[in-house]
């Protein structure tokens, strides 16, 4: 089970992402919890997480979001192009690889 | 150009980034987004009552029955905006304090309570009464002794009461706004300040964590509180000395700070800009919206809520006293950022580029819901040296010409909040409480930008990927 969370400003855009992926884990038979929260929300989720992943547009929020998991969890901003594409699958190969 | 975006992303994008991020910022912007449930059920109380009482008006439709059948639901409707839109500062006041001791990893609620208890602590408790004489005549002298000897004060035109224990609602509406946000960040800060030097009540090991914490908040949190009381003090004197000078702390930053700047910020010039930075900030791919909450939440939201109470007040429109409130984004924005939703179409109608039309199929149902993000980073819009020219441009334009038609009073300024979810028009319309013109000038608004977004994506036809790996190799570095 890992446990991967998507961070952008208000968790909407990211919430279609986190569908692509879901039907991917799905697809492949991968044990995945998969949501989204916005910037605000990201230090209670950031708790559950394994893996938090921040939407392009709020790479901003890097240096925070490492703080609020303590350099503890791998944090990483999605590829531009990726996100925009709401490339699921590319997406969770990159947050499975960054778990193991 | 390669060049001039290089040196941006080194320059610039980091400024940005650190502007995004400033604690104190995100806590304002978390505190506007944390109340939004509030505002949203006033604003669908504002909306029914838009829908079945002023819709149906004579001037309207004239359907006098409807709101006959809805007065129950009408009169519902105004306690829910008394609750919410209302008391908007008020209900701010816990919100920023949250927020705040949240930054500074502090006990939250207690902030907020804090924040609260000093917003009013600073708020006049007298609130004067005034009745008008009858029409064409004067009181009665009996009247007038009697009321007079009561403590009331009478003079030929009226009566006025000074009432203590009530608080004036001008004071917890979005009037107040500036005063519960500089209060709650300066006393939370000052709050939180204490905590961390550890200048609190200590308890032993065993007590309860919840406790603890509660003991932890009382001398700051009284500090906090007795500072504001003195505050109010002083302003009191300093009043008696010099009448001119007001005695509320919310009447001086409303006349001193709050006004000028909602003022300012009705300049055409404004406008624009802050429409060009949201757009700028976008193109290197940072969340300009979202960067710029402080500035859009903060100055244009209270234009809103004022403009609707006064709706509320006297259903007159020419009574508002904004021009550009936060709804009147929603007419630029269609679509999101750019007005993405006319390049959309333009690309489904015109593009012969595969890539373009995948991406754009994949992003026009998002779109629709104002949300653009795939065509921002898919398309891409950033670092795109065709399509910079219209997407900073664009909603300059769209930004003059609804300002003008605002301005000409062709269309009433946006005076309900709406989730920004709501598609493009439909969102213009009720914003500015069922005006067919308003939505006319979002129509405007998108055949401009569908217009000019055309001819670059027919520009973009010609071209070969060539730009495809300069694009790649822009990713950010933020790491």
């Amino acid at each position: 089970m890992v446990n991967i969370l998507l961070v952008c400003s208000a968790g909407m855009s990211t919430s279609a992402l986190v569908k692509n992926m879901q039907d991917t884990a799905a697809q492949k038979g991968i044990d995945a919890k998969i949501w989204a929260v916005g910037g605000a929300d990201a230090e209670s989720a950031s708790k559950e997480a394994d893996v938090v992943m921040l939407g392009p547009q709020v790479r901003y929020l890097l240096d925070k979001v490492k703080g609020l998991v303590n350099n503890e969890k791998p944090v990483t901003v999605i590829d531009m192009m990726t996100y925009g594409q709401m490339n699921g699958a590319k997406v969770l190969d990159e947050a499975l690889a960054l778990f193991e | 150009m390669d060049k001039f975006t290089q040196w941006m992303e080194e320059h610039f994008v980091p400024i940005a980034a650190k502007f995004g991020s400033q604690k104190h910022l995100v806590a304002i912007r978390d505190s506007f987004i944390a109340i939004m449930p509030v505002t949203m059920a006033g604003s669908v109380a504002v909306l029914f009552n838009a829908i079945f009482r002023d819709l149906m008006a004579p001037e309207m439709l004239n359907l006098p029955a409807v709101p006959e059948a809805m007065e129950w639901l009408i009169t519902i409707d105004g306690s829910v905006w008394w609750g919410t839109i209302a008391m908007f500062a008020l209900i701010f006041s816990f919100s920023i304090g949250y927020h705040v001791a949240k930054a500074y990893g502090v006990n939250e609620i207690s902030a907020g309570l804090v924040s609260t208890a000093a917003y009013i602590t600073i708020t006049p408790q007298t609130a004067s009464a005034s009745l008008s004489a009858p029409e064409g005549g004067a009181f009665s002298q009996t009247v007038i002794d009697e009321i007079t000897a009561a403590g009331g004060t009478v003079d030929a035109t009226g009566i006025s009461l000074g009432a203590w224990g009530n608080l004036n609602v001008s004071y917890l509406n979005a009037g107040g706004l500036f005063t519960a946000m500089i209060l709650g960040l300066i006393g939370t800060i000052i709050f939180a300040k204490i905590i961390i030097a550890k200048i609190t009540i200590k308890l032993p090991e065993m007590v309860p964590p919840a406790v603890s914490q509660a003991f932890a908040a009382i001398i700051p949190g009284a500090i906090v509180i007795f500072g504001a009381g003195l505050l109010s003090f002083i302003l009191g004197k300093i009043h008696e000395a010099n009448p001119d000078i007001p005695e509320a702390l919310a009447d001086l930053i409303a006349k001193f700070i709050q006004q000028p700047f909602l003022g300012a910020s009705q300049g055409i010039g404004w406008v624009v800009l802050v429409v060009f930075m949201v757009q700028f900030l976008w193109f290197f791919g940072l969340h300009g919206a979202s960067i710029m909450t402080p500035v859009l939440s903060g100055t244009y939201l209270p234009a809103l809520l004022e403009n609707n109470a006064v709706w509320e007040q006297t259903h007159d429109i020419s009574q508002f006293p904004y021009l550009w409130t936060s709804g009147s984004f929603d007419l630029v924005w269609q679509g999101g950022s750019g007005a993405s939703f006319a390049l959309l179409i333009a690309i489904l109608v015109f593009s012969k580029r595969e890539e373009y039309r995948m991406i754009a199929k994949l992003a026009t149902p998002m779109g629709v819901f104002e949300i653009n993000e795939p065509v921002v980073f898919g398309l891409p819009i950033v670092l795109n040296p065709i399509f910079v020219i219209p997407w900073l441009l664009v909603p300059c334009i769209l930004a003059v010409i609804t300002y003008a038609a605002t301005a000409i009073g062709f269309m009433p300024p946006p005076f309900i909040q709406m989730p920004w979810i709501t598609p493009p028009i439909i969102i213009a319309f009720m914003a500015s409480g069922f005006s067919w013109q308003a939505a006319v000038v979002a129509l405007i608004d998108l055949a401009v930008a569908f217009a000019i977004w055309s001819i670059f994506v027919i520009v973009a036809n010609g071209m070969v990927n060539k730009e495809q790996g300069a694009e790649e190799g822009a990713t950010p570095s933020t790491a």
